[in-house]
């Protein structure tokens, strides 16, 4: 051999920086078949997610109706927006920091069955939680009534600001916890133990060492609740507008619903493109943020326990009776409401009655919207698996580099508010003959819930090896092949988890339906809400009682599923 | 004889500028195992690829029996056309397919009717140890029985080349070595062909007909394990292999001395000028004493079956040394003689990594 003997003269450095090959570089599913299903996937993306935000934006501009933005109305409805996102989005994240750090690395008293308990918010529809809440602080709650009765007056109403507030952040602090709570449990616990055996009390290692490299998470999750909080309806309508509080999407809605301006389209598209920038803003801040991020190396041994010692039964006392208040007094709220003849009535067994339940259960409406809401939650649910699953597919198994851009676009709508969404589909819905039909909300819930299933299915489908499709290559499968038989079938459980998902969300989804509402298209959602605004409080507690039940007892049916696949 | 592969002038480098390979010139024989190894980031798993389609050379073309498979400016024949057997570090069976539909899947893709796959297939269980196991799920099987239905579907088909890439690095080492007596056995009794790529120095002594042994993309040397281990072709293959002591210097009438250290030593025959004094472990007797001999100590030691390890410092140089006997503790002080010692005149080298 003649190049045996010759010796490499290169530099030495070299040797120990050049790493085997690995990553994206080996990840060639490019060929034959493949390039079709990609063409296939961003055309409907395309369609779906490029076009109606690009007509919001495009009105937002050809309208130039910026001057809108200015008016009194207008301005305080933005800065009210702000303010109760931000607000409540900073106190979401350190409830859900304090949260993960008592319930995932103390020896609190039965956190287990606790952590159950407080992440049963996420489960409530904002909507339905603030349905639930009026119960209580609303002026005819119970425990107003309660206090009226011993104190003479209210304890708190709580219609207004700081009501929407405290509603947004009940609302929001489950996902703080879960994100925060994750980013926790990938400390490695070495770290900490590391800087007790330099001489550390386990807080300090907690704060000082375990703490800082959970801010990337607290950040995003900061970002995600407070773009996700600017928009929500639900909310502020049932509890801010009584109040005299609005924000930019209640006011979209006025002006969608009761044309009290002229060329109301262009004043809505201008609001969303606003918020639009407040979102993209938001995003980008959250992606250098989590640019930031440190590398942390698999959780190489256990986190250790904190010991809360003589604290353990106060702060295990305060944090069950704090946690029953916020999770299960309001569903007592909404259980009794459902019962009560009339609103604020003392709880008594003459005024208990079943008629607010079959006059809620038995209204055209609410039998109208259950079928409207069932058909499109499971249509959303097939459509979404499909295209979500082989983005989900194309993103985490093929190299390409149309491939970050498609992972922008599919996640974008989570970034967007559901009204954006919404007016995005009116916008373009006379267009494309849709208008005024149940197939525009359907649209709308596509383009709002693809990313849940890509979310749902990149993670799993990540972590699986190369090899598995290098492996069927070998064996003599050609791309599209593969990418059928391999990895489309090891994706399919995540697909269904992230369709079960799809459905419970958009079964209750009150933002986007409220505002494409047609004759005949209106959904369960849109049946209580406006159950709600037509006085009907106990009707409408009731129906959310069963919208509540049902989800809980879906959501029990996914996560069964989950464990068993 | 006929090529079942061959490599002409291959190169590869990396979008970003990398070299993957360089200049790689390599044929195999039909039956022949070649163990591919090289310290990490040397290009070896890059030339496992290469062959498999996996990625494409620069330069350079590859073939197999004969057909091309890849040469620049004309079409290349995708993996899937290619008829290899391949089994990777993490076996990647298919945790939606039962053992059996793991190894029929070639077949399938292949066009096989379904009588002749499951009759096949149960071959192929039986030749590795799996009879019976077609029906499992994968994740029921152990580490060793999933790498076996790995070989088994790599085998199903016959390959024209089976490709091992760390095939065998994940598993226990008693398991491991259970397996290398099994691939060379079958190696033999089906004539196949193999590229093996491995960081196990011993492993691919044992196994291989013969040794590729890469660094930085460049064939350091290219030969049976005896001849790569008693006559290497340069210091790299020396000290990589065989842990040699490497000592710089120059040659001056016969004379080598060390640049670094007052060491001298006799290379009657070699030409004046720079180089590499190359002593392998082997090479040095330890307990003799002679007029040569030198009263060195011993800086650390282990033990083994066949040989124990030391290191000595011999004046200054740290010398790896394998001697059987009685066994030194880290302290002591051995008399100990250089029996042996090649020069490697000029070039720089590169010290292994290892």
């Amino acid at each position: 051999m003649n190049s045996s003997t010759n010796t490499a003269s290169r530099g030495r450095g070299l040797l120990r920086k050049w790493q085997a090959p690995s990553g994206p570089v080996l990840k060639r599913l490019t060929a034959s078949g493949v390039p079709y299903v990609r063409f296939g996937v961003w055309c409907s993306v395309a369609a779906l997610i490029i076009v109606p935000l690009t007509a919001v934006v495009a009105l937002a501009i050809s309208g130039n109706r910026w001057d809108t933005l200015w008016t009194a109305e207008i301005f305080n409805a933005g800065v009210n927006s702000l303010v109760s996102a931000g607000l409540s989005a900073v106190f979401a994240v350190v409830i859900g920091t304090v949260l993960a750090l008592l319930l995932d690395r103390t020896n609190l008293p039965g956190r287990g069955i606790l952590r159950i308990f407080l992440l049963s918010p996420l489960l409530v529809p904002p909507f339905v939680g603030a349905i639930a809440w009026l119960g209580l602080f609303g002026p005819g709650g119970q425990i107003n009534h309660f206090w009226s009765q011993v104190f003479g007056s209210p304890l708190w109403n709580m219609y207004g600001g700081a009501g929407v507030v405290f509603l947004l952040t009940v609302h929001s602090y489950p996902l703080a916890y879960l994100i925060v709570g994750a980013a926790l449990r990938r400390v490695p616990g070495d770290l900490e133990q590391a800087a007790q055996i330099s001489g550390a009390n386990p807080w300090r290692a907690v704060t000082k060492i375990t703490m800082p490299l959970v801010r990337p998470a607290q950040i995003s999750a900061f970002t995600l609740i407070a773009v996700q909080n600017l928009a929500d309806f639900g909310i502020p309508a049932i509890i801010g507008t009584p109040g005299g509080y609005q924000t930019l999407a209640t006011m979209i809605y006025r002006y969608i619903q009761s044309g009290t301006v002229s060329e109301p389209l262009q004043v809505v598209s201008t609001i969303g493109a606003l918020l639009l920038l407040l979102a993209i803003i938001g995003v980008l801040l959250e992606y250098r943020a989590s640019g930031r991020s440190m590398g942390l190396d698999g959780p190489a041994a256990p986190q250790q326990t904190l010991n809360l010692s003589t604290w353990k039964h106060v702060v295990g006392f305060m944090s069950w009776i704090v946690g029953l208040a916020i999770t299960v007094l309001p569903l007592l709220a909404l259980a009794v409401q459902s019962f009560l003849s009339a609103p604020g009535q003392p709880l008594r067994w003459e005024n208990l009655t079943l008629n607010s339940m079959t006059r809620a259960l038995t209204a055209n409406t609410t039998i109208v919207g259950a079928y409207n809401s069932i058909f499109l939650a499971a249509s959303a649910a097939l459509i979404c698996g499909v295209i979500g699953g082989l983005v989900s597919v194309l993103l985490t198994r093929t190299l390409s580099r149309t491939n970050v851009p498609l992972r922008i676009v599919v996640m974008l709508p989570q970034a967007v508010p559901g009204l954006i969404l919404a007016v995005g589909w009116l916008l373009i819905g006379p267009s494309l003959g849709l208008f005024n039909t149940i197939w525009l909300i359907l649209c709308a819930y596509v383009m709002g819930f693809i990313a849940l299933v890509v979310q749902t299915v990149n993670a799993p489908l990540r972590s699986i090896p190369v090899a598995l499709e290098e492996a069927a290559r070998i064996s003599g499968a050609g791309g599209l092949r593969t990418l059928i038989t391999i990895s489309w079938r090891m994706a399919m459980p995540a697909i269904f988890t992230g369709m079960m998902l799809v459905l419970l969300t958009s079964v209750r989804e009150l933002t986007i339906s409220v505002l494409l509402l047609a004759p005949g298209s209106q959904t369960l959602g849109v049946a209580i809400f406006n159950l709600q605004q037509a006085g009907d409080y106990n009707a409408a507690s009731a129906l959310s009682l069963i919208v509540v039940v049902l989800g809980l007892f879906g959501l029990s049916l996914t996560i069964k599923t989950k464990t068993r696949s | 004889m006929t090529e079942v592969l061959s490599l002409e002038d291959v190169e590869l480098t990396y979008p970003n500028g990398k070299v993957g390979l360089e200049k790689l010139n390599l044929t195999a024989k039909k039956g022949e195992l070649i163990a591919v190894i090289g310290p990490s980031g040397s290009g070896k798993t890059t030339l496992l690829r290469a062959v498999a389609g996996f990625l494409n050379p620069s330069e350079g073309s590859i073939a197999i029996n004969g057909e091309v498979m890849y040469r620049r400016g004309q079409s290349t024949i995708p993996t899937e056309k290619r008829k290899l057997g391949m089994v990777f570090q993490q076996h990647a069976i298919w945790p939606h397919m039962s053992v059996a539909q793991n190894v029929s899947y070639p077949l399938r893709l292949a066009g096989v009717a379904k009588p002749q796959r499951a009759k096949r297939v149960g071959e192929i269980l039986e030749l590795v140890g799996l009879d019976g196991f077609g029906e499992r799920d994968p994740a029921t099987l152990s580490g060793g029985q999933r790498q076996r239905v790995a070989l088994a579907r790599a085998l199903v088909n016959s390959p024209r080349l089976l490709l091992l890439d760390e095939a065998l690095s994940a598993l226990d080492e008693p398991l491991r070595d259970t397996l290398r007596l099994e691939l060379r056995s079958l190696a033999s009794t089906l004539g196949l062909t193999m590229l093996h790529v491995t960081h196990d120095r011993n492993e691919a002594i044992a196994l291989a007909d013969r040794m590729l042994v890469l660094d930085k993309g460049e064939v350091m040397q290219l030969g049976t394990p005896t001849e790569l281990l008693n006559n290497p072709a340069n210091p790299f293959i020396a000290g990589f292999l065989s842990d040699a002591t490497l000592i710089r210097g120059g040659v001056k009438d016969g004379l080598f001395q060390s640049v670094e250290h007052d060491l001298r030593y006799a290379v009657a025959g070699e030409p004046d000028g720079d180089g590499t004094l190359v002593i392998l472990p082997n090479d040095i007797a330890i307990d003799e004493s002679g007029a040569d001999s030198k009263e060195v100590t011993i800086v650390s030691s282990l033990f083994g079956r066949d040989h124990n390890e030391v290191v000595l410092d011999w004046g200054g140089v740290r010398m790896r040394s394998r001697y059987s006997g009685v066994m030194h503790r880290e302290g002591d002080t051995v008399s100990a003689r250089i029996a042996q010692a090649r020069f490697y005149p000029a070039e720089d080298y590169s010290a292994p990594s290892t």
